[in-house]
């Protein structure tokens, strides 16, 4: 329940910057339905794409690290997931710029954003499942 | 009711491949999502669908290359292309490589139907256009003859003035090149089917037989005469009677034949009167009659009389353009209930063929591979075609005996040898271009 207020209340959620609800709202065209289908995968898929981009980092595979993350990039853009999007840019440049030692700092900033970008979610699902009829 | 039309969709991402079949579904359409080039491909080939979305970045075989694989398959297929974050120079290689359109990541629902809408509105008009060629005559077929070549062309343009006309007709051509065909295209053509059509096979039939065939006899004229036959000049009666291998006809009847052309009347026999006749004579060869004549085997005065309009079928390896339109009427005409498609290196392997047999020889390997491959869409490797016997040196053997002459410029060398290596890989231009050490552009260039 408290997160559902907090979903509701803009002013305690900083949200948009997290996951921007009516960008998100309008790329599944407001079907509540497509967007819990999409939180479900999502919350799967990320935790697949973040172990292999961490097992990227370790091996130092440069080439992986900017193709996971350029397909994570994707997830995020369709889900208006602005500030894990750009914590993603960032560590695929630093991939494209073969800067090994910043890897798993940057690593940690997306995993964190992500998890944020699963909190929120499932806050607006949340809510919006509340609102319908 | 409408058929929903099939959409794929290929994206690595679980996500953003789901957003899109959800929203495709949502406006009623079938799309099914596929992770990879190589699934794709697969389900391509047993599969049909309307159109696809392709990501550039997919692990394997990326976009880009998918393009022009999915083209080889289905050419006319709308491909978009989703790209990430306003990569200008990817959309543009898409484009290059035959995309019909590309989309922005993250795609906008809005944008994603335009542009399906577009692809669809611009795919069915340019079927309106072929369907109107086609209405035209200007298209592939008249009749039952079919062709896209110059040569097919120019007989097309000349069926509706021989119809206009009575006189004989000379169709030369080696077997299988479609001689019936034409001769019941003229004779419909002319006589809207409401004529007699009277086709005959002169090398079939004894002369004697053929004799009584042709003109009739009375009854007792010979044992087992036990009545009046009218004969066929006389039955055609305004219609046509076609007279395929003429250069078989023996000597005896060719006098004969050459007298009822003359006086238009026939004397069936055993009888001494003559009864005229009302019918165009069409005739057909695969022999050279001009050789014939020079041998003493064919009467020249029959030749002129019959070559009043002579019509030579080139064979088809001299018309390679013909080959394509050819398979897809076959492919119809075996299977009209289930109709199947060919890859493009399935109508490539067919077009490098030899085919000695002509059309025939083709309807029979479209007949072939259908009865035993269950494919929706027929790929290179499902062709049964038999191999050149050894009549009939293979491509390589041609390739060496070219550079023995030492008087074949080496681009010609190439273009043989590259010929016959995209015959022998059934025209997988990867695996061409393995075999030959060079790239696939390169293989495309030197290809041209």
């Amino acid at each position: 329940m408290n997160r559902v207020r907090r979903a509701l209340d803009p002013k305690q959620r900083s949200s948009v910057h997290v996951v921007n609800e009516d960008e998100l709202l309008a790329n599944v065209s407001g079907d509540v339905h497509i967007l819990k289908r999409l939180t479900v995968i999502f919350s799967q898929s990320s935790e697949n794409d973040l172990d292999a981009l961490r097992s990227a980092i370790d091996q130092a595979d440069l080439i992986e690290i900017q193709r996971l993350s350029h397909k994570m990039m994707g997830a995020l853009g369709d889900l208006a997931a602005p500030a894990a999007l750009a914590a993603l840019v960032d560590l695929r440049a630093r991939a494209v710029a073969a800067d090994v030692d910043a890897l798993s700092g940057h690593y940690e900033r997306v995993r964190s954003a992500v998890e944020r970008v699963h909190e929120v979610l499932a806050d607006i699902v949340q809510a919006r499942s509340l609102q319908e009829p | 009711m409408q058929k929903m039309k099939r959409i794929l969709v290929v994206d690595d991402d679980a996500v953003v491949q789901e957003r899109i079949v959800a929203l495709l579904q949502k406006q009623g359409y079938q799309a099914s999502p596929s992770s990879s080039g190589e699934e794709s491909l697969a389900r391509l080939h047993s599969e049909s669908f309307d159109a696809t979305f392709v990501d550039v970045q997919l692990p394997g075989l990326n976009g880009i290359e998918l393009i022009g694989e999915i083209h080889e398959i289905t050419p006319e297929m709308p491909v978009i292309v989703i790209t990430a974050y306003g990569s200008l120079e990817t959309a543009v290689d898409a484009l290059r490589a035959g995309a019909f359109d590309y989309l922005l990541k993250p795609v906008k629902p809005h944008d994603l139907l335009l542009c399906l809408e577009r692809a669809f509105t611009m795919r069915a008009l340019e079927q309106e256009n072929h369907e109107l060629r086609l209405a035209l005559n200007e298209g592939d077929q008249f009749g039952d003859l079919i062709g896209a070549s110059a040569a097919m062309r120019k007989i097309f343009s000349m069926i509706r003035k021989i119809a206009q006309s009575t006189s004989n007709v000379l169709i030369t051509g080696e077997s299988g090149t479609g001689k019936d065909v034409l001769a019941r295209t003229i004779h419909a053509e002319r006589n809207h089917s409401d004529r007699a059509y009277i086709p005959i096979n002169c090398s079939a039939i004894p002369d004697g037989l053929l004799e009584s065939e042709l003109f009739g006899h009375v009854k007792g004229a010979f044992t087992g005469a036990y009545e009046h036959k009218a004969g066929l000049f006389v039955e055609a009666d305004g219609g046509t009677v076609f007279l395929d291998e003429i250069g078989e006809l023996g000597w005896s009847l060719q006098t004969k034949l050459l007298r009822v052309l003359q006086d238009r009347a026939v004397r069936p026999v055993g009888s001494t009167e003559t009864i005229p006749i009302d019918a165009r004579i069409i005739a057909a060869t695969n022999r050279n009659l001009k050789e014939a004549m020079n041998a003493g085997e064919f009467r020249k005065d029959l030749f002129y009389r019959l070559n009043v309009i002579p019509v030579h079928l080139p064979p088809l390896r001299e018309r390679p353009e013909d080959i394509g339109p050819l398979a897809k009427a076959f492919l119809l005409r075996h299977e009209a209930d289930r109709p199947r498609r060919l890859s493009e290196s399935a109508l490539g392997v067919l077009r490098r063929a030899r085919w000695p047999g002509n059309a025939r020889e083709l309807e029979n390997v479209i007949e072939r591979t259908l009865a035993l491959s269950d494919a929706e869409v027929i790929g290179a490797e499902q062709l049964i075609i038999e191999e050149p016997d050894a009549d009939h040196p293979d491509g390589l053997e041609q390739v060496l005996e070219s550079a023995a002459e030492l008087e074949t410029p080496l681009k010609q060398l190439e273009a043989l040898y590259i010929a016959e290596v995209l015959r022998r890989t059934h025209g997988n231009k990867m695996q061409a271009a393995r075999v030959l050490g060079v790239n696939r552009t390169t293989l495309y260039r030197r290809g041209e």
